[in-house]
Parts: structure tokens; C-alpha cells; sequence
């Protein structure tokens, strides 16, 4: 297959990129590239503060990796490096010497498989806090309590909260994968395709708990699920070859898409 | 299908049964061989004192061990009767379980003390034990008038049981009378008295393996506590930090330093590390704080090669520990805004810790059952003293040592080694099937 | 203002601090591996060396003038029954190729500390009869510039035969004392020459260089002449290597420089006849047939050449010397280094088919049941146990008569059958994983077309296993190649002067023998800093020949890794 050909045919979406909200990210022309292969072309894309930004694409076209970038995770892959910018309520946060930690403590993560740590899931929710702070046990159990009610996940673990968070089932994992996250109170959450290892169960209640994060935080989700996005979303983009095709609200993209491509992905016309 | 039949149609697979047998009878022979003259060594030593194989002395039991063993067995019985049959309602046992809280305070700062305080260790360990077993059926029978579930604890009866085993047979050999209790409890090894014959048993001789078992002991966790630390933190470094390239140079170190015979470490610690112990030790005998001057053979010496030996082995089991961890898991942490060194010490190693504890189990093992570097470091002589600078003989020593000689077959000193070899065998396998039963659990962890 | 933000923050200063302190402690321990090492190499290479060019014992050449000779005999002169030999002891001293020869006659009486030291020089012996106590040393001093031969005509010996009479032998004066090495490289120019042209083709093989090819290009065309040069000069190497080992292996590099220079034209004619250039030399090596083939066998030849360096170079320290006791620098192991390889050969013969057939059981064959599980789990934990316990295990079975012992007594054949049962559980855990590493859809489609289990395993998965099996077999032969403490307690002994009897055991003959480990720790064991110099020196060697075996090991892995991909 001759990429080379077939990335030509993608148009930048150059225009304007408009959003209602107040701007929380702004992504600024990123290229990136692993080792040779390059997998991001000038990507720039705006995330709105207090709403959900969703990311859909085919399987290895960047959205992951744009992703990642939010929060400086592609710093950990040796081969990795980039050009561009990214600023946080202008404050840049791709500079060499930007503060990963601060950057971290900003801007939480959630994976795509739930990664629990094997510690009690009092422990877990707790790690982020004790790791920035100095918490007295009666601060740290408010917190965690908290935190584990807004994860929508305090029902059904109040009272073990020191049995070990991978004991849970999946979607449970998950939720305590967000608990842990929120109890640092990020300004952003990243979700990495949260629920691709779930049943649609487990689904439903994450994709509740997103709308209502929205409220305090600004969350970023890349997922495969068309329908996901178009249910949780506020702004979607689509990415396609490591280029950003058209970004719009949901609606937009979902009823009358400017791009052929955008059009065909989302008809399922694809390929 | 006769028999014939089956090893016609299935020739190829009983070939190789019978062959994978061979392991079996390999372990029956090692076994066989050091059972049988260990048996032998032993009736040999209790027909020259005089004394039945095994005689018994019931007199212990009224010893500080015997009492330890009748606490042991009713915290046991207890804890075993009281899971079973608990009532829900209130008895007039609840006075006792559940005192004021400044008793129970009491009580605990009583048992600790007493630990200092009595004379029989295993006695203080079973007031500790009932301590234990005390609040342990509060807590539970609590538990369960508020209609929350109990979850058993077969591992805690197991410990009480096993201990109260071993208070039992320590108050039965108090005495030592028997071979069984001269050989496991008393300290003076000296196989090779001054006889008229000196192939026989006679009145000079004695034979306390524990002289020989400390020596092993010194050298083993001299060992470890030279080898974990590097070694963990090697792994922890070529897992978490090291540039590939470092890796790359870094990894075919360790594997050519663990293929280095151990008769060429017992070489170097003959040539160069014993001569910087001596140093240490003339410092320490210059200040007084030991009351001889050192020698160019001790265990010092042989614990920093044996350290140096095993440090390969556990720090390439710990660093594929460590990989195996999955990648969410430092993902997730950093992702929160851990430093790495914070990764890696709250998240990393307490994921991978059974996998490093078994890599340090197994490493224990190949420290304990080392021969030559040790017969060559720490030297031939069998003494019972915590001074580590002096010759001294560990357990694979001895067996090396007195079979370099012509060793007639039957005779004392043939033996001994068989019985010295017996007990390093049982040692050495209790270590091994506990680090591979991590191990194996670790494995399906992830 | 967020809640979260009301709690006291930690330190970040001292978070930054404690990663900087972090990482670097941890990349200390990590460098401590290579630490160790380097010290470990220095401190055994550096008798061999340093103390052989400065020795205990100075060479007598015209710079320094006096050599000293120290001649010992503490238990030969007492008989049976304790009582002194009162045979003098007579040594012929001869130098200049015999052209100077003179007896010195030594009685040694009862009294201890009587002593004469005795003087060389041009004109003969200071005396020719001395009175030396039991027990006592006296000195030879030479002030001759070159060796000294020492013969022992008569008297008692430390090496007496079963009769007591003695056994004659050589002592010689030393003045050079390097150790390992000693009369330098002794190749043919035609051996390196073959060495040479195969070096060249594998480098061209692996990373072809147009300029490289085109002077290859020019013999397109002469294959046919080229082949038999080339054949030519493996006969004349083999005869006028006079059929050595050496030559031989020369000849073998000949034969295959043979093969690969005609593959290699051919593969550049047929990809300039598909049209692209000699400068596209990524192409070349899908033109030249069987490339990895040829590639593994030169490299087998070339590893092969390299364990077998000491016989072509000429280490007498290695190949032709005996322990000598009465002086260390001119000791060698001979009788160590062929115990070793008999020890190793019998280990692999009797522990290898075994043990294979014991993995192809567990890990093909067996259903989960109680025996299977039992031999899984004894083989995990046999594999931990100390190797003294297989020594003593080798002492109660193969050593000793009667009961169950085989009677072999202390000799190779017993300490073979003992390292190959030592090994055994090692092969057996190395061969379950390259068994278990091989796909599964090999083996089903094995069956898919009808294959028994038998012939699946022995046609399917047994040659792809076998690389890791043939790895994990050397890795444990090269393990037990070094491991002396089942042989100290099989009965191995130091003092060997002839070389070992594999089948002694069997067929009667001298049973002693001795290995390179357990003379390591013999030497070291001796009071005498000379011998610790030699031990220092019988180490490298060891381990020359274990990286020698695991670099066999690590080419057979890769090749067949390459062709499993």
C-alpha cells in the first residue's frame, strides 16, 4: 500500500477552528514522529474547557498518540520526538523544560485497559493525592470517599475499601481507574478508549459518569465507537493517516460532515 | 487391548516415560543414599554412648519448652474450636474478650517485655502467640454478631501448630538424650577425636551440626544482605533506567559473571578479598571489638564472593520480574504525576515483589548449598563462635574437606558426611519448592 | 480554588532531589556487575603475568645471577613401617644438551636441619655428595645462563611404583616463566592464509561492498579452476601441517572458502543477469543460494578454530605439561584438561538423549496426572540442589562396591555418569521451554494432515525446538564444566601425571584422574604463592573455554532464530 499517495489526498483542515466554550488546550501544528515514521502532520486542534472532546478514527491514525501528547505521556518512548506546540491556558507545555509532574498532576489519564495498582483500593485512590500533598488520615479518607462517590463507584466498594482494587470486575476497575485520577483534581482528564475492554454494561455507566465529570473537569476521549461519541461528546474530530480531518461540534460532524472522508467513515462507507 | 498391544501401538510414549522416570529414580537414589547412612550415623553414635537410637527423655516436658508447647496447642485448639462453633449471643467469656481498651494495652506491653525477660524464647513467642489469638477471636466473633463474614485463617492455625510441633520436640530432646539431639542441638563438631582408633566412635568425639550450620547461616545472609540490595537495585536500574545500549553492554556482564565457575571466585576471595578483610579486622581487633586477631580465612570473606556470586542470579530473576509487570501499571503512575523514582518504589516493586522475593529464596538456596568458593574462603575449621573474623566451617565445607582425604566407605567420618548432607539436602529443598511455588504464583499473576 | 488545593503541599524540591539521588544510586548498583567483573579479571590475570615476569623463583640468565632450586621429599624416604629410607638419592645434573653432565649424591639422614647448599657454575658442581636432614630443604643454585635439566637417577621419589621402587623422572630448571604462554603463535603461513580467505568471504557475505565484488566478479566464469586451487591447498596444508588438528581445521576453511567463493560468483552473475547493478548489494543476498547455510558453518568452523586455539598455538602450560611439584612454573594441566573434556563427553553422552526424551515426555506426551506432575515438580527443584549433593550422590552409586553401588570407583567414568545426572534436570527445564516455545500451529497442522503424535513431534517439533534445546545443552555443560565439588567428593585427586583412562573404571587400569576446576582448587589451596600464579593461570583458561563453548551456543541460536523467522 502506498501511503504516500493516499496521505495527498487528505485536505488540512485549515479553517478557522471555532468552539463556544472557553479554550482549555490548544494544539498547535504538532508533528510527530517515531523514530522514521512520522505520525502526526500538523496537527492543531482546540479542546473547550468544561465539555467532552472526542477523537475517532481508524485504528492507527494518532488519535492515541495525540492523545498522549496531552499530558506529555510519548516523553516515556526513547524513539519519540516532536515539533509544535501545545499550551494549557497559555502556558506552553511541550517546552524541554515544562514541568512533567505539574503537567501530570493537571492533566489526569485513564487507559484503555483499567490498571488498578495492587494496592487496597483505599491505597489507590489515595497514591496521587499522597504523592503531591501532605494529607492528614482524616483529609485523606474525606478525599477518597469523595472521589470515589463522584467515580459513581462508592456504592458498591464503601465497605471494602482496603481489599485489593484488582480484585474488582472490570468496569469497577475502571471507575476506581477514574476515581484515582479525579481525586487529584486534574483540570483535564484524557480518556484512552475506556471502555473497549468493557461489556456494555459496564459501558453505559462509564459513559454516564463522563457527562457527568463534564461538569467540573474537561475531558478528551479517543474512542472506536461512532455512537459513543456522538452520545458523550460536545466536539468531535476525525483523524485519519495521522492528520486531523475536520473537527466540529457533534452534531455537525454526525449530520452534515464538510469532508467526503469525515462522510464516509461515519456512513460506514469506509475503505 | 492387552498390554503388548498398548506398547506396540504406543511405543514411542513409554520410551520416554520411562525415561522422564529416570528423574524420579535420580531423586530416590539421592534421597535413598543419604537417608540410609544418615540412619546408620546415627545408631552408630547412640549404640558408642550407650544409648537407644531415638531415646526419648520425657523430663523436658516440664521445661520452659514443654510449657511453651501446651499455649501453643490451646491457642490453637481455640481458635480451631471457636471458628466452628461461635454463638451469637452473649456468654460470660465476654468479660475476657472484650476487656477495657487500657488492658489490652496492658497486656501487650506485658507480652513484649516478658520476651526480654523469660528465659525460654519459645515460651515468650507463645504468649505473644495467645496475645494474638486473643484479639483475633474478638475481632471475629465481633464481626459476626454484626452479621459481617468471617474469613478463616487456615495459615495462622498452621503457624501454631508447626510451632507448637516444634516446642514439643524441643521439650522432648531437652536433654539432648539421644543421637537425634546431639546431632540438631549441641554446638562442638569434632568428628576427628583423639582415639585410639581413629576410624571408630568414641568419647572425643561429638558432633553438634549447629557449629557448622551457623558458619552456613553467617555466610548465606552475609550474602544476601551484600546481594540484595545491588542486585534488586541492578534490576531495578536495567528494567526501569538503563539506556537500551547500557542494557545491552550491562546484561552480558551478569550472565558471564554467573557462569563463572565458583572454584575461581573461591580463587579470588583466597587472593583478594580475604587479605582486605584481614584489614577490616585488624581495625576492629586494634579498637578491641573483637578479642583475636583476624585470619586470612573467615566468613566475612566467604559471605562478600558468595555475595558477589549469587548477585547475577538475583538480579536477572528480579529484572524479568520486573518487565513482566504490565506497562499500565508505571503508565498509570506517572500518569498521575509520580516522579519515576516514585514509580518505581510505591508501584513497581510492590507489583513485582513476589517475583523478587522468590529470586531472593532461590539465591538464599544456591548460597547455602555453595562449596567450593567457600570451602576456599572460609576455611576447615569447625567452631560455634560469632566472631566472623576467625577460620571457621560451613556445611558444603566440611563435605568437601573430609572426603578430599581417602575416605573408606562405612567408616564415622563417611558418615557424618552423609548426615551433613542430609540436613543441607532438606534445607536447601524446603527453600527451593517455597521460591518456586512463588514464583509459579507469580507467573500466573500476570 | 479547588478543595484539593487547601492541603499542605509536599516539598517538590525535595521530590526532585530524592529522584536525582534515586536514579543515581540505582545506576551505581547497576554499574557494580561490570565492576566486579573488571576487578575479578585483574586480580586473576595478574599473577599469571606480572608474577611470571618477576617470579618467586628469578631466571638464571646472565642479568641475574643466581637461580634457586628448592628440592623436597617429606614422605618418600619413609617406608611402610615408619622407618627412614636410608637409599641416598642420586640426580644427574646435565646442561649445555648433555654436553656437561654430573651426579650429585644426597643421603638423607635422621637428624633434622642438615643441610648443604650446593652451587653451579661453569666448572661443575660445588660438591658431589651432601648430607641433607629428613624433612629439610637445601638449595640448588645456579648461576648458568641457561636451563638447567635435572634427572633423578636412583633413590626414593614422590612418584614410587606399586613395587616402591622409583619411578625416574625429569626436573628442569626453569629460567622463563610465562606462564600461558610460551613459544608464541606456531600457524603455518597456509593455515592463516585459509583462516584469512574465509574471514573475507563471511565479511563479504554479511556486508558486501561493490569494490569487494567486483574483485570477486573477476573469477565469473573460472569457478572450475578456483575450486580446485582451492582444493589443492587443502591437501598441501594438511600435509605440510604434518595431519595436525591445526591443518586439518586450515584444510576444512579451504574446502569451505571453496564453496562459498563459486556460490558467491554465481550469485553475482545471476543478479547482474536480472538486470541491477553490482552497487545494489541489499539484493545480493536473496541471489545467493543457501546464504545462511553456508554462513552458519563458517561461523561453526571459525568458533570451532577458536576453542581449539591452545592446541594450534601451542600452550604447553595447556596441552603438554603435568603438575610438576617440585617446580610450579613448569607445571601445566594435561591431565586436568583432557579429564575435563572426558568428564564432559561421558556427562553429555549419557545426560543428553535422556534428558531430551524426558522434556519431548513432559511437554508433548504427558496428560496432567500425579506421576507427571510429580516429575515436573521434581525436575524444577532437583535443579536447585546443591551440586555436592550429586556428588555424594555419585560417591554412594557409581563410586562405591557393594550395596547399590556400581563399583567404578574414583574414576572418570564415575564422575562422568555424576555431572551428566547433575545436568540432567537442567537440560530437562532448558528443552521443556524451546519445546514450549515452538507455535502450536505447527503442530496443528501437523496433524491436520494426518500425522501420529510421534511424527509430528519427531519431524515438526523437534527441529524447531532443537536450537534451543542444542543451547540450553551446552549452557549446562558449559555449567558443569566448571563445577568441582561433586568431583572433590567422587574422588577426584591433584597429583596426575599421565592421561586419564576413560574406561579405567570398566576395564581395570589407573582410575585416577583429575579436572581443571578441581586443580584450580588444589593449587590455590597450596601454601606456595608460585602455585597460586598457576592457579591464576589454569583459570583463564577455564574460562576461556566456557566463553569459547557459550559463543558455540550463542551462533547455533541465532541462525536458527534467523531461519525460524
Amino acid at each position: 500500500m502506498n501511503n504516500e499517495a493516499q496521505t495527498e489526498e487528505i485536505p488540512d483542515s485549515t479553517r478557522d477552528l471555532d468552539i463556544e466554550h472557553d479554550r482549555k488546550l490548544m494544539i498547535e501544528d504538532l508533528d510527530l514522529w517515531y523514530g522514521d515514521k512520522q505520525a502526526l502532520y500538523g496537527v492543531s486542534l482546540p479542546i473547550a474547557k468544561n465539555s467532552v472532546t472526542a477523537l475517532i478514527g481508524p485504528s492507527g491514525c494518532g488519535k492515541s498518540t495525540l492523545l498522549r501528547m496531552m499530558n506529555r505521556m510519548n516523553d516515556l518512548i526513547p524513539i519519540c520526538h516532536y515539533d509544535g506546540k501545545i499550551t494549557m491556558d497559555d502556558v506552553e507545555i511541550t517546552g524541554k523544560d515544562a514541568d512533567l509532574v505539574e503537567i501530570r498532576k493537571k492533566v489526569g489519564m485513564v487507559f484503555q485497559r483499567p490498571n488498578p495498582f495492587p494496592k487496597s483500593i483505599y491505597d489507590n485512590v489515595g497514591y496521587g493525592v499522597k504523592l503531591h500533598f501532605k494529607p492528614t488520615r482524616e483529609e485523606l479518607d474525606k478525599i477518597v470517599e469523595k472521589s470515589l462517590k463522584r467515580a459513581a463507584i462508592w456504592k458498591e466498594v464503601s465497605d471494602r475499601q482496603h481489599e485489593l482494587g484488582t480484585a474488582l470486575s472490570g468496569g469497577q476497575q475502571q471507575r476506581l481507574c477514574i476515581a484515582r485520577t479525579i481525586a487529584i483534581e486534574p483540570d483535564v482528564i484524557l480518556m484512552d478508549e475506556p471502555c473497549s475492554a468493557l461489556d456494555p454494561i459496564a459501558t453505559a455507566a462509564i459513559e454516564e459518569l463522563i457527562l457527568e465529570l463534564k461538569k467540573d473537569f474537561t475531558v478528551v476521549i479517543v474512542t472506536h465507537s461512532m455512537s459513543q461519541a456522538a452520545r458523550v461528546s460536545d466536539y468531535t474530530g476525525f483523524m485519519y493517516l495521522g492528520r486531523l480531518v475536520e473537527f466540529d461540534k457533534t452534531d455537525k460532524i454526525f449530520s452534515d460532515p464538510d469532508n467526503e472522508l469525515t462522510k464516509r467513515y461515519i456512513t460506514g462507507r469506509f475503505g | 487391548m492387552s498390554y503388548f498391544d498398548y506398547l506396540k501401538h504406543n511405543r514411542a510414549r513409554v520410551t520416554l516415560f520411562v525415561m522422564s522416570l529416570s528423574v524420579i529414580l535420580i531423586t530416590l537414589g539421592i534421597i535413598q543414599t543419604l537417608l540410609f547412612e544418615t540412619i546408620t550415623f546415627l545408631s552408630e553414635i547412640a549404640d558408642a554412648r550407650g544409648w537407644f537410637t531415638f531415646d526419648w527423655d520425657f523430663s523436658g516436658i516440664f521445661s520452659g519448652a514443654g510449657a511453651a508447647s501446651g499455649v501453643f496447642m490451646l491457642a490453637y485448639l481455640v481458635e480451631k474450636a471457636t471458628t466452628k462453633y461461635v454463638s451469637t449471643k452473649e456468654t460470660p467469656f465476654d468479660s475476657i474478650l472484650f476487656p477495657k481498651q487500657f488492658v489490652i494495652y496492658l497486656a501487650f506491653i506485658g507480652i513484649v517485655i516478658q520476651l526480654l525477660f523469660i528465659n525460654s524464647l519459645l515460651l515468650g513467642i507463645s504468649f505473644l502467640f495467645a496475645f494474638i489469638t486473643w484479639r483475633r477471636l474478638a475481632a471475629a466473633i465481633n464481626k459476626q454478631r454484626y452479621g459481617m463474614k468471617v474469613s478463616e485463617s487456615t495459615l495462622w492455625q498452621n503457624i501454631t501448630l508447626g510451632l507448637f510441633l516444634v516446642a514439643l520436640a524441643k521439650s522432648i530432646t531437652m536433654n539432648y538424650g539421644g543421637a537425634l539431639g546431639e546431632f540438631f542441638l549441641t554446638t562442638q563438631w569434632t568428628p576427628t577425636g583423639a582415639c585410639s582408633d581413629r576410624r571408630a566412635l568414641c568419647e572425643n568425639m561429638s558432633f553438634g551440626v549447629n557449629s557448622l550450620l551457623l558458619t552456613t547461616l553467617q555466610v548465606a545472609f552475609g550474602a544476601l544482605i551484600i546481594a540484595v540490595p545491588l542486585g534488586v537495585g541492578c534490576a531495578i536500574y536495567l528494567s526501569e533506567y538503563a539506556p537500551p545500549r547500557l542494557v545491552a553492554i550491562v546484561k552480558p556482564t551478569l550472565e558471564l559473571l554467573a557462569g563463572i565457575p565458583s572454584v575461581v571466585y573461591g580463587f579470588f576471595a583466597f587472593i583478594y578479598i580475604g587479605p582486605l578483610v584481614v584489614e577490616l579486622g585488624e581495625y576492629f581487633y586494634a579498637n578491641g571489638w573483637i578479642d583475636q586477631p583476624p585470619n586470612v580465612l573467615n566468613p566475612i570473606n566467604g559471605a562478600i564472593v558468595v555475595g558477589i556470586m549469587i548477585l547475577p542470579l538475583i538480579a536477572s530473576m528480579s529484572e524479568d520480574a520486573l518487565r513482566a509487570v504490565p506497562n499500565e501499571l508505571r503508565e498509570g503512575s506517572l500518569a498521575l504525576g509520580a516522579t519515576k523514582i516514585e514509580t518505581t518504589f510505591k508501584v513497581m516493586i510492590q507489583a513485582s515483589l513476589s517475583g523478587i522475593i522468590a529470586s531472593i529464596i532461590l539465591a538464599l538456596s544456591r548460597a547455602v548449598g555453595e562449596t567450593m568458593a567457600v570451602t576456599l574462603a572460609v576455611g576447615t575449621v569447625a567452631v560455634f563462635t560469632s566472631n566472623m573474623f576467625l577460620p571457621a566451617q560451613t556445611m558444603t565445607a566440611y563435605i568437601a574437606q573430609r572426603v578430599g582425604g581417602d575416605l573408606p566407605f562405612g567408616e564415622i567420618g563417611y558418615l557424618t558426611i552423609f548426615a551433613v548432607g542430609l540436613y543441607l539436602f532438606i534445607i536447601t529443598l524446603t527453600l527451593n519448592l517455597i521460591g518456586n511455588r512463588v514464583l509459579a504464583a507469580y507467573r500466573e499473576a500476570y | 480554588m479547588k478543595d484539593i488545593d487547601l492541603l499542605q503541599k509536599k516539598n517538590r524540591k525535595l521530590r526532585d532531589f530524592a529522584e536525582t539521588m534515586g536514579s543515581s544510586g540505582l545506576a551505581f548498583t547497576g554499574l557494580i556487575g561490570l565492576f566486579f567483573l573488571s576487578i575479578l579479571v585483574w586480580q586473576i590475570a595478574a599473577p599469571t603475568f606480572i608474577d611470571g615476569e618477576n617470579g618467586e623463583i628469578p631466571p638464571a640468565n646472565e642479568f641475574i645471577t643466581e637461580s634457586d632450586y628448592e628440592l623436597e621429599w617429606d614422605y618418600p624416604n619413609i617406608d611402610s613401617s615408619g622407618e627412614l629410607t636410608t637409599d641416598p638419592i642420586v640426580l644427574e645434573i646435565s646442561w649445555d644438551d648433555g654436553d656437561e653432565v654430573h651426579e650429585l649424591q644426597i643421603n638423607v639422614i635422621s637428624q633434622r636441619d642438615v643441610y648443604e647448599d650446593i652451587y653451579l657454575n661453569e666448572s661443575g658442581l660445588s660438591t658431589e655428595i651432601v648430607e641433607v636432614g629428613r624433612k629439610t630443604k637445601f638449595h640448588i643454585y645456579s648461576t648458568l645462563p641457561q636451563s638447567v635439566e635435572v634427572k633423578q637417577k636412583s633413590g626414593p621419589v614422590p612418584s614410587a611404583d606399586e613395587t616402591g621402587k622409583p619411578l625416574v623422572s625429569t626436573f628442569v630448571i626453569e629460567y622463563d616463566v610465562a606462564v600461558l604462554y610460551d613459544e608464541g603463535i606456531v600457524f603455518e603461513p597456509l593455515e592463516i592464509l585459509g583462516y584469512g580467505t574465509l574471514i573475507f568471504l563471511v565479511v563479504t557475505f554479511r556486508f558486501p561492498k561493490p569494490s569487494m565484488l567486483r574483485f570477486i566478479q573477476k573469477f565469473t566464469g573460472k569457478e572450475r579452476q578456483l575450486k580446485g586451487l582451492f582444493y589443492a591447498l587443502a591437501l598441501v596444508t594438511i600435509i605440510a601441517g604434518n595431519y595436525s588438528l591445526a591443518s586439518i581445521l586450515a584444510a576444512l576453511c579451504w574446502i569451505l572458502s571453496a564453496t562459498m567463493s563459486t556460490s558467491l560468483t554465481k550469485g553475482i552473475e545471476r543478479l547482474l543477469h536480472s538486470g541491477r547493478e553490482l552497487s545494489e548489494t541489499s539484493r545480493l543476498k536473496h541471489s545467493i543460494s543457501n546464504r545462511d547455510g553456508l554462513l552458519m558453518w563458517s561461523n561453526m568452523l571459525l568458533v570451532i578454530s577458536t576453542l581449539f586455539i591452545p592446541l594450534e598455538i601451542y600452550i604447553p602450560f595447556l596441552t603438554e605439561r603435568y603438575q610438576d611439584i617440585f617446580s610450579p612454573y613448569s607445571s601445566g594441566i594435561r591431565a586436568a584438561f583432557y579429564g575435563t573434556i572426558w568428564v564432559m563427553l561421558i556427562a553429555m553422552i549419557s545426560a543428553i538423549p535422556i534428558s531430551v526424551g524426558a522434556a519431548i515426555y513432559l511437554e508433548e506426551y504427558a496428560n496432567p496426572t500425579k506421576t507427571t506432575k510429580l516429575i515436573q515438580a521434581l525436575v524444577t527443584n532437583l535443579a536447585g540442589v546443591p551440586s555436592i549433593v550429586f556428588g555424594m550422590f555419585g560417591l554412594a552409586i557409581f563410586v562405591k562396591q557393594g550395596g547399590i553401588g556400581w563399583g567404578l570407583g574414583p574414576s572418570i567414568l564415575a564422575a562422568g555418569l555424576t555431572m551428566g545426572v547433575m545436568a540432567m534436570p537442567i537440560i530437562v527445564l532448558a528443552s521443556q521451554e524451546a519445546l514450549r516455545s515452538v507455535p502450536r500451529s505447527i503442530r496443528e497442522s501437523a496433524y491436520g494432515v494426518g500425522c501420529t503424535q510421534w511424527q509430528v513431534t519427531k519431524d515438526h517439533v523437534l527441529p524447531s525446538a532443537m536450537p534451543g534445546i542444542m543451547t540450553g545443552s551446552i549452557l549446562a555443560m558449559s555449567r558443569i564444566m566448571g563445577e568441582a565439588a561433586p568431583l572433590v567428593v567422587v574422588g577426584a585427586t591433584a597429583m596426575i601425571v599421565f592421561d586419564p583412562e576413560p574406561l579405567a573404571g570398566l576395564v581395570g587400569g589407573n582410575v585416577n584422574f583429575t579436572v581443571i576446576p578441581i586443580q584450580i582448587y588444589f593449587w590455590t589451596s597450596e601454601p606456595d604463592p608460585a602455585w597460586h600464579s598457576m592457579a591464576a593461570a589454569a583459570s583463564i583458561s577455564l574460562i576461556a573455554l566456557l566463553v569459547a563453548m557459550n559463543s558455540i551456543a550463542i551462533v547455533l541460536r541465532q541462525h536458527f532464530r534467523r531461519r525460524l523467522n
